[in-house]
């Protein structure tokens, strides 16, 4: 069930009405209730789905317990190698298996042996990166002494289930979310107003930008090869800001959404193209993954510890693994070792500890050219995670650097484009300051309505059946 | 509580105001001056013709890809291509055309894949346009489960009135001549303006899941028109659509299966799915929409296939 569809839009008053009104007895009832709209919610796309993460819940589930009653260090470094290479292997095995296969027949091809080529049907679960990832922090942290597990299966399975967050995040730590669901939800109509005001800012950006911008971007990329160099650079930015308005967007939507059920999910993104350097973007930029993996994998390798080399090869390696873990494609992988890369001068002068994340900051001329330059650069290693292929993404560069990028742009039939990201970057920009970008306030109630109803209406006039968010895929 | 779902349902019941009132008084120029504007045309040619006919019926792999002149000399009968977009839907196509089939007349339906597998069916946004903007007496013939299903579109419809109705503001008085445009169309009902323009890069058909299945809707719809038309003392072939080679490669199962529940059903497509599979040069802007060289080659095909089946 997507959340830009027609299914949705009956689901969500029925599951809100049914939770407020009639499951609210007790922390339990809601929980189960909570439980139940999950599963429905995530088995709308194959009830086969929910064999797999009910195993993932009542195998974490079981290893939490367990790592909390034994004190013996060994078993419990076991029990959690255990937790890792279950859930690991599960995505490995739905996500990476026909990759791996491919990937050392080519290999084997290469130096003249032939292999015959095994590769299985295997259809990738919605969100198994993403609520995989959660469980396995709620066990990393259990054997990192940072919490105590639960004992309470309902909860728990609720918390891995949570429909707003399931398929594409925010990837939750069990530490901030798994607490809110031991206590009842009161309802609270100024959280709720805003949970509001998040969906619909999130469904604009989603359905009336990133929808669009779309159409354009998979013409571009369909006929890289007979373009401009100038359309082409086009078809870059156009897809920036495509997958920052279809992601930030279905991020609002999930935050929104769980406020409906009194529930506060971490922020996702923080006006990333507003980043006046590569490291600030990723401090901006799906903050939830990006801070899982300094939390789970960059600080456990050593983090900035060590040498600088050490610091260097943890950054690479990181990305490297945060590109692999979008999708079983070398794009992915070179997307994220770019990013790393970009990285490198900044460790070695040392920039990074500097850095500011504030939104504080006045912004001069000086940083107004650092954000078009790090935009740029960012953009620049969209072409991967766009492409196909390596070799679709070197096509797409080589054209794009040619003698055309000087032309003037083909834009036929992409009229909405530069309007709609000119709305979006002025509107950000008026809001810069502030967590929540869409949050009409201390304005006459007429004029609030009308801009209600002028974003409501605009989501539905551009409204397209079936738009996946491109996040859904991971 | 109270007072957040008391503001809940007073916002949506102003939005369905507003959205309701552009229904009724906003008219939508866009609609009325694009292909869907030529449905009056169409209707007062079938109207008007006489004779014993050959009317083609489908979406828009008719209206792009046929060259009806050609047809109407080998066979020396008027020929009306009523393609105009698939989003109008099988259901509607079918129910539409009934009352102008006479004695004599030859339908020849050429439904798009994924009339058979998708809601296009039951007909789409393109559809409700036609249905408020073009032709409302046409409602008499939406059943209430077709409804159910179009119901959906209605507010993206009328808010999209809104916005088409805002942005003409900044749009040239007189609309240009455009492949989409009512006007576009020859006096057989084809859409011949593409027929000197070069290719255009399109998108392919999606790469099927596996998971499709044949609405049984379309067959049995397909079933009960087809004795409709022999009891009119008329007749009924049914042809694949023209489709390219990289559509046909991403859609092959679902193909398979819509041509195996036509057969089973003894209402099998005239010619095999795989012989109006062409090369992907010769499609105009999309995967159904032929330029002047497919049109040339889809229409001898469809005639040697005709004077195949007279001649048996």
């Amino acid at each position: 069930m997507l959340f830009n569809s027609f299914e949705f839009a009956v689901f969500l008053p029925i599951v809100f009405l049914l939770y407020w009104f009639v499951f609210n007895k007790s922390i339990k009832i809601q929980n189960l209730f909570l439980l139940f709209a999950g599963y429905i919610f995530y088995g709308w796309w194959d009830w086969r789905f929910l064999f797999l993460i009910a195993f993932s819940t009542l195998f974490d589930f079981t290893i939490g317990l367990q790592l909390g009653k034994i004190n013996s260090e060994k078993k419990r470094k076991w029990l959690f190698v255990l937790s890792c290479l279950v859930n690991i292997g599960l995505l490995g095995f739905f996500k990476y298996f026909n990759f791996f296969i491919d990937n050392f027949i080519s290999a084997f091809q290469s130096i003249g042996y032939h292999i015959s080529p095994i590769t299985l049907k295997i259809v990738l679960p919605v969100g198994i990166s993403f609520y995989t990832f959660q469980s396995l922090s709620y066990t990393t942290d259990i054997y990192r002494k940072k919490m105590k597990p639960t004992r309470d299966l309902i909860s728990f399975a609720a918390f891995i289930s949570f429909f707003p967050q399931l398929v594409a995040g925010p990837i939750e730590r069990a530490f901030h979310l798994l607490p809110q669901f031991y206590v009842k939800r009161q309802f609270n109509k100024d959280f709720a107003i805003t949970g509001m005001q998040q969906i619909l800012w999130g469904l604009f950006k989603k359905i009336v930008i990133a929808d669009t911008l779309s159409g354009y971007v998979d013409q571009i990329f369909a006929s890289s090869d007979s373009l401009p160099g100038s359309t082409l650079a086009l078809g870059a930015i156009y897809f920036a800001v495509q997958i920052y308005c279809d992601f930030s967007g279905y991020s609002g939507i999930a935050i929104g959404t769980a406020k409906l059920f009194g529930f506060e999910l971490m922020q996702n993104f923080n006006y990333p193209y507003f980043s006046t350097n590569v490291s600030q973007f990723w401090r901006r930029w799906h903050i939830s993954l990006t801070s899982w993996f300094r939390d789970y994998v960059y600080i456990p390798l050593g983090g900035n510890k060590g040498t600088l080399t050490k610091t260097i090869f943890n950054t690479l390696f990181v990305f490297a693994l945060s590109g692999f873990w979008h999708g079983a494609n070398w794009t992915f992988i070179i997307w994220g070792l770019l990013n790393g890369i970009y990285l490198v001068p900044n460790l070695i002068i040392g920039y990074n500890k500097k850095a500011s994340n504030s939104n504080e900051q006045a912004i001069t001329i000086n940083m107004f050219i650092n954000m078009l330059l790090t935009f740029l650069l960012i953009t620049f290693t969209w072409i991967f995670f766009r492409s196909l292929n390596v070799a679709q993404a070197g096509n797409y560069i080589a054209h794009l650097f040619s003698k055309s990028l000087f032309t003037y742009p083909v834009q036929h039939g992409m009229a909405m484009a530069i309007p709609l990201i000119t709305l979006l970057f002025l509107i950000e920009w008026i809001r810069y300051r502030q967590i929540e970008v869409f949050k009409p306030q201390n304005i006459p109630l007429i004029l609030r309505w009308g801009i209600y109803l002028i974003f409501t209406i605009a989501c539905l006039a551009f409204f397209r059946q079936n738009q996946s968010f491109i996040y859904f895929q991971f | 509580m109270t007072s957040f779902l008391y503001k809940i349902v007073k916002f949506t019941l102003l939005l369905v105001t507003i959205l309701w009132l552009s229904i009724l008084f906003i008219p939508d120029k866009n609609v009325q001056s694009s292909v869907l504007g030529a449905y009056p045309a169409k209707h007062k040619l079938l109207k008007e013709t006489t004779q014993k006919k050959i009317i083609l019926l489908g979406g828009s792999n008719l209206s792009f890809g046929i060259d009806s002149k050609q047809i109407e000399k080998v066979f020396k009968k008027p020929v009306i291509n009523m393609g105009i977009h698939a989003g109008v839907g099988l259901e509607f196509m079918i129910n539409d055309i009934k009352p102008y089939i006479s004695k004599g007349d030859t339908v020849i339906l050429v439904p798009e894949y994924e009339h058979f597998y998708t809601d296009n069916f039951y007909g789409e946004m393109e559809l409700i346009s036609v249905l408020f903007e073009i032709e409302p007496q046409s409602k008499n013939i939406i059943n209430k489960e077709q409804w159910l299903h179009l119901i959906k579109y209605l507010p993206t419809y009328s808010a999209k009135k809104i916005k088409n109705s805002l942005l003409s503001v900044f749009k040239q008085k007189e609309e240009p001549l455009t492949i989409y445009h009512k006007d576009s169309f020859n006096e057989n009902g084809d859409a011949c303006l593409h027929w000197t323009l070069p290719n255009q890069n399109y998108l392919p058909a999606a790469k099927n899941t596996g998971d499709e299945k044949v609405n049984k809707d379309a067959i049995n719809l397909i079933l009960e028109f087809k004795h409709y038309v022999e009891n009119r003392k008329a007749k009924l072939l049914i042809f694949p659509p023209v489709i390219d080679e990289t559509s046909y490669g991403n859609q092959e199962a679902i193909i398979n299966k819509i041509n195996a529940d036509l057969t089973q059903h003894q209402i099998k497509f005239m010619s095999e799915p795989v012989s109006y599979k062409y090369n992907d040069t010769l499609f105009f802007n999309s995967y159904y929409h032929l330029n002047k060289m497919g049109v040339d080659k889809r229409t001898q095909q469809l005639i040697n296939d005709l004077l195949n089946l007279k001649s048996e």
